[in-house]
């Protein structure tokens, strides 16, 4: 690994924390504060009825989910498919929620946005996935070395 | 197969995963809770 995937390495992991250190710090923080766009809960439910109904099950998906995420992330990162910063916000956004649902048995959420209440992992998660596919250039000639992968 | 088909085919493949990958993630992990308000 170049210096420069090193020094990527190093801010996707800093961005990693910071995501994961505000998503944790809102859910403590706006349960404490009064406002119509505020709706704190924690929230168990399961939908789709794909997961078979199980917590554990579900939790399970994103423990997995979690893995196969990091595990691609570094593959395409050391081949310059994409950036890392991408696969780290991914990575905190889903690493929160899955916290969430281990210690809390259920994801905080607190935030209004329009029919659903959200939380800042969710926001974090959406981000990441939408910059990821965007920024990727997959394995066309050159990119290997041409590419800046900061 | 010729090389830069192949490239093509690969690059493809890739991003399609990536985006079926994406919303895969987004389903497990933020679409579970989207069934309450």
């Amino acid at each position: 690994m170049g210096q420069e995937q090193v020094s990527a390495v190093r801010w996707a992991l800093a961005v990693a924390g910071l995501g994961l250190a505000i998503d944790q710090a809102a859910k403590a923080i706006l349960p404490t504060i009064a406002h119509p766009m505020i709706d704190p809960q924690i929230n168990p439910d399961l939908a789709l009825g794909w997961a078979g109904g199980s917590s554990g099950l579900l939790s399970l998906a994103m423990i997995v989910v979690l893995v196969v995420v990091v595990g691609a992330g570094v593959v395409g990162f050391r081949r310059a498919w994409w950036p890392a910063w991408p696969v780290a916000l991914v990575a905190s956004g889903a690493a929160s929620n899955l916290i969430d649902r281990l210690l809390h048995d259920g994801v905080r959420d607190a935030m209004v946005v329009g029919p659903v209440v959200a939380n800042v992992a969710d926001i974090l998660l959406l981000i990441g996935v939408i910059s990821w596919v965007a920024t990727a250039h997959p394995p066309m000639k050159g990119n290997r070395h041409e590419r800046q992968t900061a | 197969m010729n090389a830069r088909l192949r490239e093509h085919l690969t690059s493809l493949v890739v991003r399609a995963s990536l985006i079926g990958g994406g919303v895969l993630v987004l389903l497990v992990e933020a679409a579970p809770r989207i069934n309450r308000g």
